[in-house]
């Protein structure tokens, strides 16, 4: 039978040791706290899949506009040559009609002169035309590209402050067991001394 | 005379065959032009299928918002229980160090040794906690507010560019029917001119 000193030091003992269950429980609570971070690190992995698929896709968006923007203009090129040759044939019609009356070559006359004058519209859509590609080419490339690569160093900073957190909460539970096991052999320390007085 | 007459028709039908020639240029140009814009069709199928791995990629993002955001509540708790557990070890340990000052007993000392190691490593742990739960703060934020305002404008970058696609579309079809215009005004000139010629 201990002393009333000896009792004193005993529910000592017994208090520090009741706080060891609980530090057992704080270091089970942060490992569930970075179990929670499991499933949210598999998600950033697919993540980054995606939005390399997305990073994919807007390249060949890219490659698609400027193939037909190549077209276009080669296109544009043969119009203008094209247009400017119906020019001059035009202008040499004009000069072999001078003094003609017949009605065929009157018309005819009027519609090289049509023809011309829509040509020259053609060339001037056909500019209109390169310039919005040109447009298209910027916004589906130049300004989506750094969004999606943007999108992208964004998850590598979560994935690297997700990793930092489960580190530190491996160190954390750690803690809290080396804590728990401390109250505990000072808890038996504490009561053998107790039951000796 | 009759000489002149024929340099005349001759010239004449040079301009005859420069104009049907270039109908048919300009035909052949109006075809071509057409068929970009199927290739404008396949641009726009591309931007459709970004934005259908976009809404993935913000689903994905909203699943881990919902993770985090269930379970914020618990992460706080746990961050508030620390410091109570602390209080509660030191106010133990303090009561056992009242009641052992000045006893010599080695057992004593190092129960009371003991103690004090499972204070200061509860403290290190308290602080370790602390920063797990900001990690987790931090990591919710970067999902939900940074990540979903770059989908939105990456999804809203692809809105503008499906309708610039469609306008240049549209701009190629309208190019092509001019220079199809073209090429059917010139055929009638062609004939015009053909017509004339065979009157010389």
């Amino acid at each position: 039978m201990a002393s009333e000193f000896g009792e004193q030091i005993k529910l000592a003992g017994q208090a520090v040791g009741d706080q060891a269950g609980p530090l057992g429980v704080m270091a089970d609570g942060v490992e569930s706290m970075a179990g929670y971070l499991d499933p949210v690190s598999e998600k950033i992995t697919e993540f980054m899949t995606q939005t390399r698929r997305l990073q994919e896709v807007a390249e060949e968006i890219v490659r698609m506009l400027a193939a037909q923007s190549v077209t276009l203009l080669e296109h544009h090129d043969t119009a203008v040559a094209t247009s400017n040759e119906l020019q001059s044939a035009g202008e040499m019609a004009m000069r072999l009609l001078v003094g003609a009356t017949s009605s065929t070559a009157l018309e005819g006359r009027r519609e090289v002169n049509r023809a011309t004058t829509t040509a020259q519209a053609s060339i001037v859509d056909g500019d209109r035309l390169l310039q919005q590609m040109g447009e298209a080419n910027t916004m589906a490339g130049d300004q989506m590209n750094p969004l999606i690569e943007a999108i992208y160093l964004k998850m590598a900073e979560l994935s690297e402050k997700i990793e930092e957190t489960r580190t530190s909460s491996r160190i954390t539970v750690e803690g809290w067991r080396t804590s728990s096991d401390a109250a505990n052999v000072a808890s038996e320390k504490l009561i053998e001394y107790g039951d000796s007085l | 005379m009759a000489d002149g007459r024929g340099e005349y028709r001759e010239a004449i039908d040079f301009v005859t065959d420069t104009m049907a020639s270039h109908a048919e240029k300009f035909h052949s140009l109006a075809s071509e032009i057409s068929e970009l814009i199927l290739r404008f069709e396949g641009v726009t199928t591309q931007l459709e299928s970004m934005e259908k791995q976009l809404l993935r990629v913000r689903k994905t993002t909203e699943e881990v918002t919902g993770v985090l955001n269930a379970r914020g509540s618990e992460v706080n708790n746990i961050a508030n229980t620390t410091n109570t557990e602390i209080n509660a070890l030191s106010g133990t340990t303090r009561l056992a160090e009242q009641l052992l000052a000045g006893t010599g007993n080695q057992g004593a000392q190092d129960g009371l040794a003991h103690a004090h190691q499972a204070m200061s490593t509860a403290e290190l742990a308290r602080q370790g906690t602390e920063t797990v739960s900001e990690g987790i703060v931090q990591t919710m934020d970067l999902t939900h507010m940074a990540m979903e305002q770059l989908i939105d404008r990456v999804g809203m970058q692809i809105l503008a560019a499906k309708e610039k696609i469609a306008e240049t579309a549209i701009a190629t079809g309208v190019s092509a029917t001019n220079l199809d215009t073209t090429s059917r005004q010139a055929d009638l000139a062609a004939q015009d001119w053909r017509g004339y010629s065979n009157t010389l």
